[in-house]
């Protein structure tokens, strides 16, 4: 027998995507359609759970790429979802079990150290990697500023609030604030020089980095 | 099941911790590559939610994906097709307020709050604001998914208001001050270089002293009735205000001015300007006598986000220009 939460939670599924259909792609109607029924295929605790005890410490890393593919799909391909032929939950989990955990499955076993990293793990890892990283060789470019490039651009009447020294800051990760305090210059003053400049330096920099 | 909520919930696959630790290599210092780390799976939380919507990104072409601006920004952007950089914020477990980092204040269409928790296996979208200047925005004051998707499918230069004046009647897009800090300013306002000089008498200064943070600008305004033709030019001088102790809010100060134009020396008489509240409400008028060299407002204040309307008046031609700071 079925109970009438999932009678109930059928058909507003079922509401949800007729709604969608009836509107056209980007209209709000369609997108707040889809939305909520997003939500309630993730809370609806009927989505299935295909080869369930197989690829072991994987397993949850296939599901997850997969319910996120299927829910992608889901929203770009509403239309195709048809009432007469079975519920909403039959057509996702068919959709789940046939297609996508299917698909899912070269994808994840394929990725080489796949790590998956909590708050806590962030807080806790040191520095990477002892050759030389990225950062390492655009603090080195700074630093020597080969043709002064850097120098020369600083904000008017200020010459030592200059890009280079702004950049050097940044870098070392030293606040705006106490950079606007050392040069007694506003933040939105700095800050934008430095977003127009790092544009308009920002080619040359990769350039130095990947050669 | 209630599921009118007005945020979303993401799951943040293997993929998209794969390319968060793929960018987050790139960084030594610890808190640069944690910064990289969360900044990344914000943005692809986004991504996910907006193509769920229908929206086209292209995250490949953002600064969020490029190392060296990820190295000298703390940068969180999705390029939106047609539409501009979406700043895309992400909010640990017990905050309350969403951190904005100033050196992403120009350029960007939004700021998407992203609330992870402490496994980081989902993430929250909670809502936008197009408020930009601040470096710390409550989440109780975020606008809705609904209106973020609303303002991420509208022209580039917010909304487009029809204006019922009298003869003259146009179409103006709402001019956004900020924008010309960053030296990003309409192709209709020019330099008073270019629009005005030389012109003698011309005093459009904020200050005594000369403030290198000031950006003037002008428009030509074409009051045209019937056969009289009439041409002013409007000038909007801007200079940002210094945070005060009380708030870390900045601000800017506006002086607008009306000048003569085509070689004239006095304005037409009897021209009105105005200025107005949102909802049309008006702040202060001037009116111009017998030969007037220009007339001015009372300069004003007001901060990121706020919105005002300048109208000028000349017998039954009327034209307003929207601004927001």
């Amino acid at each position: 027998m079925t109970s009438p939460e999932i009678l109930d939670l059928d058909n507003q599924l079922s509401h949800l995507a007729l709604t969608a259909q009836r509107h056209p792609p980007l209209s709000q109607e369609r997108q707040v359609a889809l939305r909520q029924l997003v939500t309630g295929i993730l809370r609806s605790r009927r989505l299935c759970r295909p080869q369930l005890g197989q690829f072991a410490g994987n397993y949850q890393d296939i599901y997850d790429e997969a319910l996120q593919e299927l829910l992608l799909f889901i929203c770009q391909n509403i239309d195709r979802y048809d009432p007469d032929r079975g519920t909403v939950m039959a057509w996702v989990n068919m959709l789940f079990d046939r297609r996508f955990f299917r698909e899912a499955i070269p994808k994840v076993l394929g990725k080489q150290n796949l790590t998956r990293m909590t708050l806590m793990d962030l807080d806790r890892i040191s520095a990477p990697a002892a050759e030389p990283t990225l950062t390492d060789t655009i603090q080195e470019f700074v630093e020597r500023d080969p043709d002064n490039h850097l120098k020369q651009e600083h904000i008017k009447n200020h010459p030592t609030a200059n890009f280079q020294v702004l950049l050097q800051r940044r870098l070392q990760g030293i606040s705006w604030q106490d950079i606007a305090n050392e040069f007694g210059i506003a933040i939105p003053t700095l800050s934008s020089f430095y977003y127009r400049r790092l544009d308009k330096f920002s080619t040359q920099f990769k350039d130095y980095c990947v050669d | 099941m209630d599921l009118s909520m007005e945020y979303f919930v993401v799951l943040l696959s293997a993929s998209a911790h794969q390319q968060a630790e793929q960018f987050r290599q790139r960084h030594r210092q610890p808190l640069k590559a944690q910064q990289v780390y969360l900044n990344t799976l914000a943005v692809s939380a986004v991504e996910f939610y907006l193509q769920c919507m229908g929206l086209k990104t292209n995250w490949s072409v953002s600064q969020s994906y490029d190392p060296v601006w990820q190295a000298a920004m703390d940068v969180a952007d999705l390029w939106i097709c047609d539409r501009g950089r979406l700043e895309c914020r992400p909010i640990l477990p017990e905050a309350t307020v969403m951190t904005i980092a100033p050196e992403t204040w120009s350029d960007r269409c939004g700021y998407v709050a992203v609330q992870l928790e402490p496994s980081l296996q989902t993430a929250t979208i909670l809502g936008f604001t197009e408020t930009t200047g601040v470096e710390i925005f409550p989440l109780e004051k975020l606008r809705s998914l609904d209106e973020l998707l609303i303002h991420l499918q509208s022209p580039p230069t917010a909304a487009i208001h029809p204006v019922s004046t009298t003869v003259t009647s146009q179409f103006t897009q709402r001019i956004c001050l900020s924008q010309w800090l960053q030296n990003r300013v309409e192709a209709s306002w020019q330099t008073l270089e270019t629009l005005l000089f030389p012109q003698p008498g011309l005093s459009l200064s904020l200050r005594t002293e000369a403030d290198a943070a000031t950006v003037k600008r002008a428009k030509l305004i074409d009051l045209s009735i019937q056969l009289d033709r009439q041409t002013v030019a409007l000038l909007v001088a801007i200079v940002p205000t210094k945070p005060s102790p009380a708030s870390t809010q900045t601000g800017i100060e506006i002086l607008v001015q009306v000048h003569p134009t085509g070689g004239a020396n006095f304005l037409p008489a009897d021209l009105v300007i105005g200025l107005y509240t949102e909802t049309g409400d008006r702040l202060q008028e001037v009116q111009s006598r017998m030969q007037d060299n220009y007339i001015q407002l009372r300069r004003f204040r007001g901060v990121p986000g706020e919105h005002f309307d300048i109208q000028l008046t000349w017998g039954e031609a009327s034209i307003r220009e929207k601004f927001v700071i």
